[in-house]
């Protein structure tokens, strides 16, 4: 069986879609990160796959590198406030943590 | 293992790159202060804050001369592209960016006063590294000219605001900081899953490329919800409806001078990036349908959301934030037409709501005590009478009230929509109009009857119920 673009294109739909259900039901922070890291890994999937049709080439691959990398900042960023915020409120479920009032 | 064939097409490219130097003389400078304050920072730990403050504010100021010679180095009537296609220079993004450099400049200001900033232990270096990062990230921003440069500035300015937010290491910073960062995480793949399929249509990440145009929104209806997602990294920047969720959490917990900063920068500079997206579109008469709809809706909602969640808030800085969605929500109102003279209204509203936005919050800081309600305000204007007048005649203006710019800002935008109704009559356009102009009405009557009869009858309790109707009115 050839695998065409739509097969990559409905991976990725399903990355997608598993994500932001992790990122909209669940309550650990770390958890939500990984939700958001699927749904990234999606717009990389098909961004890799429309590559290919890009007469320059190159331009969606390029993109997705970047993506990787600013994910990466990114996580290491959301690990840093974990730990400052776990000192404080001693847990990392969001429904915890509220003092800032509503 | 280099064959020279490779060797020379690089050294071609590197010759192609060398000439963008000179048109982000600010961007570099700004990094490279940035980088010597983080160094400073590790070398000198023990120098006082001012210290670091002084060499922020003089790297800001040298940046910001630099700024302004690219305008005697860039033609006005020109459009310059910058490292390929990636960034573009015109006139008025380099206003944008003198625009960004004078709020950056305000926030330093700011900061030096601000009690925080002070502390024995406060990592001044760090944080003004993270500070100067921001800037740079939306200095590149308002250039953009590729989807990948508008993402990785976009990322460069979140990543530094989800610091920023948490820095001051008040222990309830924190929440605000991880919600910020969760919301914006998302908000930012859901962008680039947007635009990973945009790059499926057309084949080029390039903003302003002709190809966009020439993919047919009747045949592909899909396009429609793919420009949606991929604009809403920039909506989300803006705070406007239905990516504002995080703001109110943020305005509470990060320093206010920062917030004063967020507040306007990122505003005003994704209102320019999405008004040459807008523009470049609307050349096209079926996306600028689709178009004008969906900034109306917009623009609508985050009104009227932002208004109304604004009358039930007791924290000032909470309050500040639902204001400030629905002023992203007149802002937006601009976007609904982009003609000429549509762009010398967004120019002078911007400018105006920087200005004033920066009065409002340099008022709250010197007044406001530690805990930040509305009620603390009480008994202050009498004590403080120059940040008292700057924090009520700021709020007239943001009101739109007719002595103040903000007046004839807000009349620009309104007379630039109902122009708009004339020529294109639909009905959406209309509620748009009369909506805007009652949620002005609504407010601008509040507060005369509370507040101008409570400040002429003198009486103390009276004229702080005033204040707070004066207050609540800043929409």
């Amino acid at each position: 069986m050839m695998i065409s673009l739509n097969h990559y294109l409905f991976l990725a739909a399903f990355l997608f879609a598993a994500g932001l259900a992790l990122v909209l039901t669940r309550r650990n922070v770390v958890v939500v990160l990984m939700g958001i890291e699927l749904m990234l890994n999606a717009a990389n999937l098909n961004l890799i796959a429309f590559a290919r049709y890009d007469p320059l080439h190159l331009q969606g691959q390029a993109f997705a590198l970047f993506v990787m990398v600013v994910a990466a900042a990114e996580a290491a960023v959301a690990l840093g406030i974990l730990v400052q915020l776990r000192r404080t409120y001693q847990t990392s479920n969001l429904d915890e943590i509220k003092a800032l009032h509503e | 293992m280099f064959s020279p064939e490779l060797i020379e097409s690089l050294r071609q490219k590197l010759s192609l790159l060398s000439p963008s130097l000179v048109g982000l003389g600010f961007e570099l400078m700004l990094a490279g202060v940035g980088l010597f304050l983080l160094l400073l920072d590790v070398l000198l730990p023990k120098k006082p804050v001012t210290f670091f403050w002084w060499v922020a504010t003089g790297g800001l100021l040298a940046a910001g001369a630099v700024l302004a010679g690219a305008h005697f180095y860039f033609p006005v009537e020109e459009t310059s592209y910058l490292l390929g296609k990636m960034l573009r220079i015109t006139a008025e993004t380099l206003y944008f960016k003198g625009l960004l450099g004078i709020s950056a400049l305000l926030t330093l200001w700011m900061l030096r006063g601000s009690a925080f900033f002070h502390r024995l232990d406060f990592p001044a270096g760090a944080f003004l590294f993270l500070f100067l990062s921001n800037v740079l990230g939306l200095s590149v921003l308002a250039m953009s000219a590729h989807w990948l440069s508008v993402y990785f500035s976009l990322e460069l300015v979140s990543v530094s605001a989800y610091l920023l937010t948490a820095f001051h290491f008040e222990p309830r910073a924190g929440e605000g900081s991880i919600k910020y960062l969760l919301f914006g995480a998302t908000a930012s793949a859901v962008m680039l899953y947007g635009l990973s399929f945009l790059y499926g249509f057309t084949g080029t990440l390039e903003i302003f490329s002709p190809t966009f145009l020439q993919v047919p929104v009747s045949k592909h209806p899909v396009l429609g919800l793919v420009w949606v997602l991929a604009l809403g990294g920039l909506l989300f920047k803006m705070a406007a409806f239905p990516f504002h969720i995080w703001a109110p959490d943020v305005y509470q917990s990060a320093p206010t001078p920062i917030v004063a900063f967020f507040s306007v920068a990122p505003k005003v500079v994704a209102l320019w990036v999405l008004w040459q997206i807008a523009s470049f579109l609307y050349e096209i008469e079926e996306l600028r349908r689709l178009f004008s709809l969906f900034w109306a809706g917009v623009a609508l909602l985050s009104i009227g959301l932002g208004n109304f969640a604004a009358l039930w808030q007791t924290h000032l800085k909470r309050l500040m934030a639902y204001s400030s969605i629905a002023q992203t929500g007149f802002l937006l109102v601009v976007l609904v037409v982009p003609s000429p003279g549509g762009f010398s209204a967004l120019l002078f509203y911007t400018t105006v709501y920087a200005l004033m936005n920066f009065g409002l919050f340099w008022g709250i800081a010197k007044m406001a005590s530690p805990e930040e309600t509305l009620d603390c305000l009480a008994g202050k204007g009498r004590e403080q009478v120059l940040a008292g007048g700057v924090l009520v005649l700021m709020a007239i203006a943001l009101v739109g009230l007719p002595p103040t710019a903000g007046f004839t800002a807000k009349l620009l935008i309104f007379s630039g929509l109902w122009e708009a109704y004339q020529t294109w009559p639909h009905p959406a356009l209309l509620v748009l109009f009369i909506f805007g102009l009652l949620n002005a009405a609504v407010f601008a009557f509040l507060l005369s009857q509370n507040s101008f009869l409570a400040f002429f009858q003198r009486k103390k309790h009276q004229r702080f119920a005033g204040k707070k109707y004066l207050i609540l009115t800043c929409l």
